[in-house]
């Protein structure tokens, strides 16, 4: 049995010992939050929101197939052990499956948490202070809305093979709306670290993306040059490469990488690693929900597929080792997904020579994540040159496949922006097609 | 003691069954349990809102320390907010709860979800995958009204999705639909059966070269369209503040005359709400009238602040534990007259769009994205070659004067909305003509 761990008044010890009784193999996963959003209309303060919530989720094995369930009401523990029991009994039983993960050495490093940050409502109103401050710098536009949310939480996982891991987090996430005339701007960020952010510059952003796109102009239907931003970047071509190497869609005949490990995928200046402690990113994780220790994974090599993503269970069915990947779903079970991809490619100053840079695409979760070809509207799009905005464009829609450009002759700014799963660079697309 | 103008409590207990199979096997069945409650306080300016779980709504302590503490969250906020004082109505009552879909065992579910799973492994099919959920919420809500409400609603849905494969190329299709109420999945079996077919279609088909063209859209998809680019740019709050392109033009023609759009909240669809977070009961509301901005759908909240005749409350919702947002529920293009032969006719050479992959808007700039599973090029009048990926973007306001005929027959598609918060949402429509419309795809790229 692991040592021994109460979180939030729950009892694992009871709990795994109880869950023993009914199944082979039990694990109980607890994230706990406490959590305040203020929200700004204009530039005062509109409502001010506290939450605090423990979720947690069990998942049990009998007979190598697994039951899961899931909790946010503390009363109903019981209830939700029992019907993982059921659940395991409903399940197929996965071929190859070797039980849980076992205690092991975890890689050293820190939580991402920080441990100044207090959560209150006067922390809050200083980050929007400082956001209007920047939105200031274009009076021309008025912020319409904006918000500052502020989080810490704990997770605790256990299992009856002994694992006992407790890890901590923050995050402070920061968004504006802003609007002039008939042209609307949008900035966010978010990381653990009140060091890393800067309000100012969001609050910046988007009153400079909403005064800048006003009078866009119609571009000619033809192939330009185009420069995604971070967010566009990570939006369309990031999420659609995550979902082409999760190892669920690989095993079920979901993605176009299925078969072809060891094969070239993308062009040969390119490759792509996971690195979960990532210094400048934002994961930080020694290891994931099922306890696997996460490690550098180089997922392209100079354009050759060398890994796809695992947890437990489809490592298993894969005859392969967990990659340490596995995330959690409201229900229980895991979901797959990276930590903090880096991407290596070509650098250069992306908005030097001519092209079109759009900062937000419209439409992203519609692109076909199977075959990756998409047709999305662009937002607070400009023709650029010399590293300078030259003419705001009225409307772009964006037509292309994200496979086919990772095949092609991408280069990446120097500068990243840490979001959620990546550190995402500009993204510049020799010839795609715009409508 | 801090100020109280208005409060109220929503407690939300939910329990939520799901079965997921794929090619063949039982990949999950679990279930989630959750017990949330948002006590929200109007205090003497803005609102404060705390989300406590778990709650008990008989504990009459624990209620006053929870309004005790919203309150005290509520003395932060510098911006005037009011309630508009308007009826509770009287809750829409469908059979919801659905106590016998409850009782059936989950054995049987499941096994009733790999039969509808294997009518879709059809040859040339290399991968499927199926989806059963039920959802079961009772809502609690009281305000400092004293008024109390009560409702019980389950939801259920299924998924099917296939994967064709044919010599190294892929394609997907899915088929899905979400009712309030029970749902059997062997009911659905044709639509496996049609979702593999498509899907085996789409491997010769081809992609489309974008472009301007005249475009019709099948039901599912003009559906989309109403929610997409009306739908959202018709909510109260993006019209108090400024950032909804039709919110300056209420009473004003922005559309052909055969445009009237609806949301109904009260509908027997998959967005039906006895009584909203509110716990305000409302009926369909005419967003916009024969091409006329004519409503606009509030919270007591931003009724107040737009004005009692700009709309009508109802139209608050939330996810448990959660603020309240103006939302839609059903929201419906209203039928024409025209024939879907007389409209093919009328386009004779276009585009015609069938299903949605969802779709997206700026209401501020009033642009919208959004994408079908598939089309058909229409040439002479007739449907001719499959096309794959399509997309179909523009402006709301141009393309509402596009609309040139809608057809006779509605039909109404369910989903879920992504407003910050996901709630279930239906829309709808017949088959409409724009006379132009600005196709994506990668015909051309």
């Amino acid at each position: 049995m692991p040592d021994t761990v109460k979180t939030e008044n729950i009892d694992l010890d009871a709990l795994l010992s109880k869950g023993s009784r009914l199944a082979d193999e039990v694990e109980i996963y607890t994230a706990s939050f406490n959590d305040l959003t203020l929200e700004q209309r204009g530039t005062d303060i509109s409502s001010l929101f506290e939450h605090a919530e423990t979720m947690v989720y069990f998942r049990v094995v009998k007979d190598k197939k697994i039951g899961i369930s899931a909790t946010s009401d503390v009363t109903k523990l019981k209830e939700a052990l029992s019907a993982a029991v059921s659940s395991a009994k409903l399940s197929d039983t996965v071929i190859g499956w070797n039980g849980f993960p076992e205690k092991q050495e975890i890689p050293a490093g820190e939580n991402p948490i920080d441990k100044d940050l207090e959560i209150s409502a006067e922390t809050a109103a200083g980050y929007l202070s400082r956001m209007n401050a920047g939105a200031a710098k274009y009076p021309e536009a008025r912020p319409v809305s904006g918000a500052v949310t502020i989080s810490k939480g704990r997770s605790v996982l256990v299992n009856t093979n002994g694992i006992c891991l407790e890890r901590e987090f923050s995050d402070i996430t920061l968004g504006m709306d802003a609007i002039c005339e008939d042209s609307t701007g949008y900035s966010y960020d978010s990381s653990p670290f009140s060091a890393r952010l800067n309000p100012e510059k969001i609050g910046e952003e988007a009153t400079y993306f909403a005064s800048s796109s006003r009078n866009g102009v119609n571009i000619e239907s033809k192939k330009y040059d185009v420069v995604f931003s971070e967010d566009a970047a990570d939006a369309l071509i990031l999420e659609l490469f995550s979902e082409a190497v999760n190892g669920r869609n690989i095993l079920t005949g979901k993605s176009v990488y299925a078969g072809k490990l060891v094969g070239a995928v993308a062009s040969p200046e390119i490759s792509i690693t996971d690195v979960p402690m990532k210094k400048e990113g934002d994961a930080w994780r020694r290891f994931d929900t099922e306890g696997t220790p996460a490690h550098d994974l180089s997922i392209i090599r100079n354009g050759v597929l060398q890994s796809y993503l695992y947890d437990a269970k489809t490592a298993a069915q894969a005859g392969a080792a967990s990659t340490g990947h596995a995330h959690r779903t409201g229900n229980g079970s895991t979901v797959i997904s990276p930590h903090c991809l880096t991407i290596s490619a070509p650098e250069e100053d992306v908005l030097e020579k001519p092209c079109l840079y759009v900062k937000e695409v419209i439409g992203a979760h519609t692109a076909n994540p199977l075959t990756g070809e998409f047709s999305v509207e662009s937002a607070n799009a400009y023709l650029a040159e010399g590293e300078e905005f030259v003419q705001p464009v009225k409307k772009a829609m964006l037509a292309g496949n994200v496979f086919d450009i990772l095949k092609g002759n991408l280069t990446i700014s120097k500068e990243t922006k840490s979001l959620s799963g990546a550190l995402v660079p500009k993204m510049r697309i020799p010839n795609l097609q715009v409508i | 003691m801090d100020t109280i103008r208005y409060y109220d409590i929503r407690l939300v207990n939910g329990h939520t069954i799901s079965i997921q199979t794929e090619n063949g096997a039982v990949e999950n069945a679990g279930s989630s349990y959750s017990k949330k409650a948002l006590i929200r306080v109007l205090g003497k300016t803005g609102w404060g809102y705390a989300c406590v779980s778990p709650f008990d709504m008989d504990d009459e302590k624990a209620k006053r320390a929870a309004v005790e503490r919203a309150a005290k969250l509520a003395s932060f906020p510098t911006v005037k907010a009011d309630v508009a004082d308007v009826p509770y109505g009287t809750p829409h009552s469908w059979n919801a709860s659905a106590r016998e879909q409850k009782e059936r065992p989950l054995e049987e579910k499941t096994e009733e979800l790999l039969t509808l799973e294997r009518a879709a492994q059809l040859p040339g099919i290399a991968a499927t995958t199926a989806r059963y959920a039920e959802q079961y919420l009772d809502v609690y809500f009281e305000d400092a009204n004293g008024y109390e409400a009560r409702s019980s609603v389950c939801r259920t849905l299924y998924t099917v999705t296939a994967v064709a494969a044919n010599n190294g190329d892929m394609q997907m299709n899915y088929e899905q639909d979400a009712v309030v109420g029970p749902l059997r999945t062997t009911d659905f079996i044709g639509k496996a059966e049609s979702c593999a077919k498509t899907a085996l279609d789409l491997l010769s088909a081809k992609a489309v070269p974008g472009g301007k063209m005249p475009a019709i859209l099948d039901p599912a998809i003009g559906g989309v369209f109403a929610h997409e680019a009306v739908g959202h740019a018709s909510e109260g709050d993006q019209v108090r503040d400024g950032v909804s392109v039709l919110g300056p033009r209420c009473g004003e023609q922005v559309g052909s005359k055969l445009v009237t759009i609806i949301d109904d909240p009260s509908m027997h669809g998959y967005g039906y709400e006895p009584f909203d977070a509110e716990g305000i009961a409302a009926g369909p509301c005419e967003l916009i009238k024969q091409g006329v901005v004519n409503k606009f759908m509030h919270s007591r909240e931003t009724l107040a602040a737009v004005g009692l005749e700009s709309g009508e409350a109802g139209h608050a919702r939330a996810e448990p534990g959660m603020q309240p947002l103006v939302r839609m529920s059903n929201t419906y293009i209203k039928e024409g007259d025209a024939s879907y032969e007389e409209i093919l006719e009328t386009c004779r050479n276009g585009i015609l769009l069938i299903g949605s992959r969802g779709g997206q808007v700026d209401p501020g700039r009033g642009v919208f994205q959004f994408n079908a599973k598939y089309g058909y090029k229409i040439e002479n009048g007739e449907t001719t070659q499959m096309l794959r990926d399509v997309s179909l973007s523009g402006d709301i306001l141009s393309v509402l004067h596009n609309i040139s005929l809608c057809g006779k027959e509605r039909r109404m598609s369910s989903g879920m909305c992504g407003k910050g918060q996901n709630v279930p949402v239906s829309d709808g429509a017949p088959h409409v003509y724009l006379t132009e419309a600005t196709v994506g795809g990668a015909g051309n790229a």
